[in-house]
């Protein structure tokens, strides 16, 4: 699985093992690979009202596989939306441009595009009723009536919405709203379905359902989904692969595991879940000879031990962040001891003991303790040991690496 | 670290209080007892309700020997002679003047609602696509003309139509001779184009104005093609603010008579000036009364059938501006 | 549009028709109107007459009907108020004062035939134009109108004919009209011809050349009248009142339907603007003051209408207005050029300029079945 992944910024850097770029190496053999989507060399420039030049897409390029359940996942203004739109068909790109296996749609007009998307509002014909809804983009492709009766019926199954056919949107409410949505833009038996944010207006309970509902749909439709969120949850549970965007590019692409587990930057390690960042120091060689560019990276952690790394991370003003997720630290003694600390907070979740703990050099970091707790060991003001694999220990890359 | 960490609130408002529903006036906030209307009832009643009432009853009376007026004696005659005629020779025949006056007065009306319909469409929708600083600015410009008086800028028109006006001069210039405008049934049309333009483009602009834009990519992305957007959605949803315009206009279009009598050089007998004449020169109240119930009659009815294809068709149409 | 008195009226006319042509310098005019002044000054007392000294009156008159000028001068002279204003036909001030019952103006300005519907119907007060202290200069002729005998109800103010002008430079001589046939059968070089909408002036010039009487019931005749007009109609520029003078001086119409003093001044804008007296004959009206039954400001109008005999004010509307007045010795307080003016003045060899009876509605309703057809 290890890779090397091109940075523009011109450090190299090896051997964490992230799903690349292209992440061929994932591929199906049996799925044809023709009609993937492939994106390449994508630009798109925005001038502010200030006269502000910003990159919204920022020379991207990697493909998504056909039917993946892909996501791209960023805060606002990272380039996911323009992005989406831009396979759409609602934005043109300034360069580059987008396949869909051999055929370039970037030039296509949006009607000539085998691609849907669910809008974030929906975007529902407030004139027309829930069947009319789905029934516009077959209408518009003259299909013959019997078979657009047939296709809404089919999708008001689908999204099991039968009895509101005759609604007018303004009747349903946002779930149901959405289920239109869905089925409207699934009706046309698009290739690729694309999804805008379109679960950020509903709430909690309703959230959770539907996305399993998409989920259930996209595995019996195989239509490729691309979808767009700014919630890492959703992200982590839904997609078969997830794109992280930063400033108008990913800076990750993998299986959600991946990205949980093997953070490339800070960025994505903050971004997705919570965790413990560790600056320290960094020697290059066992003996603390000079640096070999792939000798293993060995640490001094906090607690005055040190840690072995297999592999190969920059350094460039000689210290190292490191990345430990709080649920991959263990409380007590163990083969991998990494710190001592003292108890300075407590919350009890129920699932778990959420402890913060103050190591001597005053980094914090969060703890989870599993059940059963130990209430006399594990209270405010304890001093406790901690230790943890170091596969666990993840060394980040630099964020200006770029 | 959930970015989502919203709770899921399952609170209810509570019940209200015993003692709010028993309170004797439970007005809600922004709601104003009977008493605050009546003086708009009564004004409303006495000026239009009332005109009306007396209108009607005149055209169920006579007229007396001399001067206008009306005297107290039933009669259909005003009805009556809308369409038969007792001929200078002493024969009675069907009359088809009236009704060629009523003909040209909805022909006229039509051409303009039409013409002002397919001038005003694509200018709102292009109003209502700008940013709204610049909307704003547009829809000022739109209203412009009702700062200076109607007959003014019929004047105007005139000048710039006549012989010597700013048209003929270019057309002499180019080569092409001059033409005849001024007092010409083309005149006439445009002026009230000219005039009623405005009430078209303002209630389209506003049923637009709240449009939704998102919707019109949303179709795009289901295939549909320019046109078909215009005629699909946009124009569905800008339907209200069109029926609107379209009463606004043709309403005051089929009745007026400034623009054909300045502009068309009064030529042509239009439903506004046979009503004014029959209160006029011709002293004949009663018809003049009938003619303008005809005329409330039709409207009438057109709006009725206007309500009828709203309920039938579930669209909202209500005159807004 | 200053000055351009808007006419909708009709036929008028004073009884003694056949010495009104004459009546324009008539003979011992001029004594009455020397003593005029002083008694115009509230001078001399008369039967029941007290001149007021203060407050107000006001005066409904046509659009562009009295001149400014008067309104200082009689607040000068008196000491009264006078507010002025203004209605466009003879039938909105006949609306007004029947809903009103009579009230709302202390004088309005009727032309002849509505001083009669008017004085019928009640709605004017009787005031004895002639035993007013000025009521001596009422043009002898003026005095027993068909309208109103022996000056009950009204005194006169402006008179004056409804006839057509041409203009001679975009007629030739040999196709100027001379005629009311010629009007509505007018020569290519006149283009659009212009008619006032005015239905009784209209059809009754249609009625003067096919030979009917005026307020006839002749089948034929009427049939002939709207014949007339009927083939008239592709000749026809404007159906519009307004503007006359206007389009006939800028040299945009050729001919037109005009009153004299629109005429007038039209000439003295284009001298090519010539005025025509039809050999079939032209019509007479002329416009009174009189106070209607509601008037409330009695005193103030009676002193107003008093006044306004005096021929020195009389003829500062007389010059103003170019129409000639039922005042004895305005004639010669006139400008020369109105004076000499066979417009103004009708000549003595003329005999055809005709008051005319107004129709009842029965013998109207033929008029507007013509005007109507005419204008549909």
């Amino acid at each position: 699985m290890a890779r090397v992944v091109p940075q523009s910024g011109g450090v190299h850097v090896l051997t964490i093992p992230v799903t690349t770029i292209s992440g061929y190496d994932r591929i199906d053999p049996s799925s044809s690979p023709s009609r993937e989507i492939v994106i390449e060399g994508a630009r798109k420039t925005y001038i502010t009202p200030e006269k502000v030049a910003i990159n919204a897409i920022d020379d991207v390029s990697f493909s998504i596989k056909q039917g993946e359940f892909f996501v791209m996942l960023g805060p606002s203004g990272c380039g996911k939306t323009t992005l989406l739109r831009s396979i759409a068909g609602l934005e043109t790109l300034d360069a580059g441009e987008i396949r869909l296996g051999s055929r370039r749609i970037d030039q296509l007009p949006p009607h000539e595009r085998p691609v849907n998307t669910v809008f974030q509002s929906y975007a529902l014909f407030p004139h027309l009723t829930v069947a009319q809804n789905i029934a516009f983009g077959l209408e518009m492709e003259g299909r013959p009536r019997p078979e657009v009766q047939a296709r809404v019926t089919e999708m008001l199954e689908l999204v099991q919405m039968q009895e509101m056919a005759s609604r007018k949107p303004e009747q349903l409410s946002g779930g149901q709203q959405q289920r239109v949505a869905l089925a409207r833009a699934l009706a046309k038996q698009p290739e690729v379905l694309l999804l805008d944010e379109p679960l950020a207006a509903l709430d909690l309970k309703l959230r959770r359902g539907m996305q399993a509902e998409l989920k259930r749909l996209q595995r019996t439709t195989g239509i490729t989904f691309v979808f767009v969120t700014h919630d890492q949850e959703e992200a982590l549970s839904m997609g078969d692969r997830i794109a992280v965007f930063d400033k108008g590019r990913p800076v990750q692409i993998g299986t959600p595991e991946e990205i949980y587990e093997k953070p490339v930057n800070r960025f994505v390690a903050d971004f997705i879940g919570e965790t413990n960042f560790i600056n320290t120091d960094a020697v290059r060689a066992p003996d603390g000879a000079a640096a070999v560019a792939d000798s293993p990276l060995i640490i001094t952690l906090p607690g005055g031990q040190s840690v072995t790394l297999p592999k190969t991370v920059p350094t460039p003003d000689g210290t190292v962040t490191l990345a430990i997720r709080p649920e991959r630290i263990t409380v007590g003694d163990g083969a991998h001891h990494f710190a001592t600390g003292t108890i300075s907070g407590l919350v009890y979740m129920g699932t778990d003991l959420r402890c913060t703990v103050l190591l001597d050099d005053g980094t914090e970091l969060g703890v989870r303790i599993p059940p059963p707790f130990d209430d006399k060991a594990t209270k405010v003001g304890s001093v406790i040991k901690l230790y943890a694999e170091p596969a666990n220990i993840r060394p980040l890359m630099p964020e200006t690496a770029r | 670290m959930t970015r989502t960490g919203t709770v899921e609130a399952e609170k209810r408002i509570p019940d209200p209080s015993p003692a709010r529903i028993k309170r004797r006036n439970p007005k809600r906030p922004g709601q104003i007892g009977w008493l605050g209307s009546v003086p708009a009832l009564i004004i409303g009643l006495l000026f239009t309700v009332g005109p009306l009432i007396i209108i009607v009853i005149f055209s169920f009376l006579s007229r007396p020997k001399t001067g206008g007026g009306v005297i107290y004696d039933f009669s259909l005659e005003a009805y009556r002679s809308f369409l038969v005629q007792v001929d200078f020779l002493g024969n009675t025949t069907f009359d088809p003047r009236y009704l060629a006056v009523f003909g040209d007065s909805l022909v006229q009306a039509s051409v303009t609602s039409v013409v002002c319909l397919v001038l005003a469409f694509p200018l709102a929708l292009w109003m209502a696509t700008r940013k709204p600083r610049m909307q704003n600015v547009l829809v000022l410009l739109v209203t412009i003309p009702f700062w200076t008086n109607l007959l003014v800028r019929t004047y105007a028109w005139m000048l710039i139509l006549n012989e010597n006006g700013i048209v003929n001069t270019f057309t002499k210039a180019v080569g092409i001779g001059s033409v005849d405008l001024l007092y010409t049934p083309f005149a006439s049309q445009l002026g009230l184009i000219y005039t009623f333009l405005p009430f078209m483009v303002l209630p389209i602009y506003s049923s637009l104005a709240g449009f939704d834009f998102r919707l019109a990519e949303a179709a795009y992305d289901l295939g549909a093609k320019k046109m078909a957007v215009v005629r699909r959605i946009i124009l569905p949803i800008a339907t209200p603010g069109i029926v609107s315009g379209l009463l606004l206009v043709f309403m005051p279009a089929f009745g007026s008579y400034v623009q054909p009598v300045l502009l068309g050089g009064g030529k042509l007998l239009l439903i506004g000036n046979l009503i004014a004449a029959q209160f006029g020169a011709s002293r004949n109240w009663p018809f003049g009364a009938a003619l303008s119930v005809i005329v409330l009659v039709m409207l009438m009815l057109t709006l009725m059938l206007i309500a009828f294809y709203s309920r039938r068709s579930g669209r909202k149409v209500e005159i807004s501006l | 549009m200053h000055k351009s008195h808007k006419r909708f009226v009709t036929a008028a006319a004073i009884a003694a028709i056949g010495a009104l042509a004459l009546s324009g310098c008539g003979g011992g005019i001029s004594d009455n109107g020397a003593d005029a002044p002083a008694a115009g000054d509230g001078g001399v007392e008369t039967t029941g007459f007290t001149p007021a000294t203060s407050g107000e009156v006001s005066l409904y008159t046509w659009s562009d009907y009295f001149p400014e000028e008067l309104i200082g001068k009689f607040k000068e002279d008196t000491g009264i108020t006078l507010k002025v204003d203004y209605y466009d036909s003879n039938e909105s001030l006949e609306a007004k004062l029947r809903a009103s019952d009579g009230a709302g103006y202390d004088v309005v300005v009727p032309s002849d035939y509505m001083v009669q519907i008017l004085k019928d119907d009640g709605l004017l007060r009787q005031i004895n134009a002639a035993d007013l202290p000025n009521g001596k200069n009422i043009q002898p002729d003026f005095l027993d109108v068909y309208f109103d005998e022996g000056r009950q109800y009204s005194v006169p103010y402006l008179y004056g004919t409804t006839s057509f002008a041409y203009n001679n430079e975009m007629i030739s001589e040999e196709d100027a009209p001379k005629s009311w046939a010629d009007f509505f059968n007018p020569p290519a070089s006149a283009g659009g011809v212009g008619i006032m909408d005015d239905m009784v002036e209209g059809v009754n010039s249609a009625l003067r050349v096919v030979g009917g009487d005026f307020c006839t019931t002749d089948g034929p005749k009427l049939q002939a009248a709207q014949d007339l007009l009927v083939g008239f109609k592709p000749s026809v520029g404007t159906i519009n009142s307004d503007g006359i003078l206007e389009r006939l001086a800028g040299g945009e119409q050729a001919m037109a339907m005009i009153w004299n003093g629109a005429a007038w001044r039209a000439a003295q804008e284009n001298p090519a603007v010539t005025w025509v007296y039809p050999e079939e004959g032209v019509a007479l009206w002329q416009d009174n003051f009189t106070v209607p039954s509601g008037a409330k400001n009695v005193d103030q109008a009676l002193t107003f209408l008093n006044w306004m005999m005096d021929p020195v004010n009389m003829a500062v509307a007389v010059n103003f207005q170019a129409y000639a007045s039922g005042i004895l010795g305005t004639t010669e307080l006139m400008k020369p050029e109105l004076a000499n003016s066979p417009a103004i003045v009708v000549p003595e060899s003329y005999g055809l300029a005709l008051p005319v009876q107004p129709c009842n509605n029965d013998e109207l309703s033929n008029y507007s079945k013509i005007w109507e057809t005419f204008k549909g």
